[in-house]
């Protein structure tokens, strides 16, 4: 028999290489130069070509499901230990599941807390220069109660602050229009640069111009349809 | 004790019938004349490389057996679990066919 030059292509030897060992690997490329040997003695390098490539597709098909089958039966071999363990060793075990449960459950609300936390307010354009300033107290914990004065001390000193905006939150105020009143329990007061740093899309007047004057308001389209009806 | 397909009972007696000359080819061949039918590559390499890791079968290679500019060829060869197995699969088979009569007789009648 003329031995044709036969030659597992690289990357189908990869592909092989992610099922068997290089053992079983020169086990089928000896078989498949045999075959492509054959085919070609009886009809010819082009035909042995295309009898060869169908045997490879087979043969991975073959090794993709076998190996397939095996990592089951090796879950199924290993889940089988474990339960034993289990079994023998039930105090440590029971550590040992406790200990890693509450890790993962800690991780996890962590995980959905930060998600939380990040998913606020992404449309402000500024977002990434946009910093908090707090008042560290006495006890270790921070407050934003700061003196009025420190944003414009901020703005005029620092010169990496580009713009300051204090935002003075009045919890629970009643607000009149004409004879009817409302308690109002979100309204603050704050400076014209609140459009420069915060890009709150308006639904009518400009953000450049709405805070300038001292008496001037910005109301949401809800409290707007409250006070003056529609 | 897990029970072995047909095709891996059929290679583990090929390898044992072939002693020293059972290597990919050859067992191939010894099941195509076992069963008379052409085997596809795979049918027979896949459960081949199942028993070699469930630890029926091992391989070795002879020394001096490198073909023509070519790696040594990989012999196939019985563990001793393998050859327990052999015996386990022969009782099973003999008695699952014990008190049968010749059928192709049984059935021409």
């Amino acid at each position: 028999m003329r031995q044709e030059e036969f030659r597992l292509p690289r990357a189908v030897r990869m592909l092989f290489g992610l099922f068997v060992d290089c053992e079983m690997l020169s086990t089928i490329e000896e078989d498949l130069a045999q075959r492509y040997a054959e085919a070609a003695a009886a009809s010819g390098t082009s035909y042995a070509r295309l009898r060869s490539a169908g045997a490879m597709l087979s043969l991975l098909v073959s090794f993709a499901i076998e190996s397939l089958l095996w990592s089951l039966t090796m879950f199924k071999n290993y889940l089988k230990v474990a339960l034993r363990r289990i079994r023998r060793r039930k105090v440590y075990a029971f550590i040992n599941i406790l200990g890693l449960s509450i890790g993962l459950a800690c991780f996890m609300l962590i995980g959905l807390w930060v998600e939380d936390e990040l998913s606020f307010d992404r449309f402000h354009e500024n977002k990434d220069r946009i910093f908090r300033v707090l008042n560290r107290m006495e006890d270790g914990s921070a407050s934003y109660s700061l003196t009025y004065a420190l944003g414009p001390a901020l703005e005029a000193q620092y010169a990496e602050v580009e713009v300051a905006c204090r935002v003075w939150p009045w919890y629970g105020s009643l607000v009149k229009y004409a004879d009817r009143s409302f308690m109002e329990f979100n309204i603050a007061l704050t400076d014209p640069s609140f459009f420069q740093v915060f890009s709150f899309p308006l639904l009518k007047g400009d953000p450049a111009t709405a805070l300038q004057d001292r008496l001037s308001i910005v109301l949401s389209e809800e409290t707007a349809r409250r006070y003056f009806g529609d | 004790m897990d029970v072995l397909s047909r095709i891996e009972e059929m290679l583990l007696l090929a390898i044992w019938k072939l002693e020293h000359n059972a290597y990919g080819i050859s067992i191939r061949e010894q099941v195509e004349r076992d069963t008379g039918v052409k085997w596809m590559s795979g049918a027979i390499y896949a459960p081949l490389n199942r028993l070699k890791k469930s630890g029926y079968v091992k391989t070795f290679q002879a020394e001096g057996s490198a073909e023509k500019g070519g790696r040594p060829r990989v012999y196939y060869r019985l563990t001793s679990l393998g050859k327990d197995k052999l015996v386990t699969l022969q009782e099973v088979s003999q008695s699952i066919w014990l008190g049968v009569p010749d059928l192709k007789k049984e059935f021409k009648s």
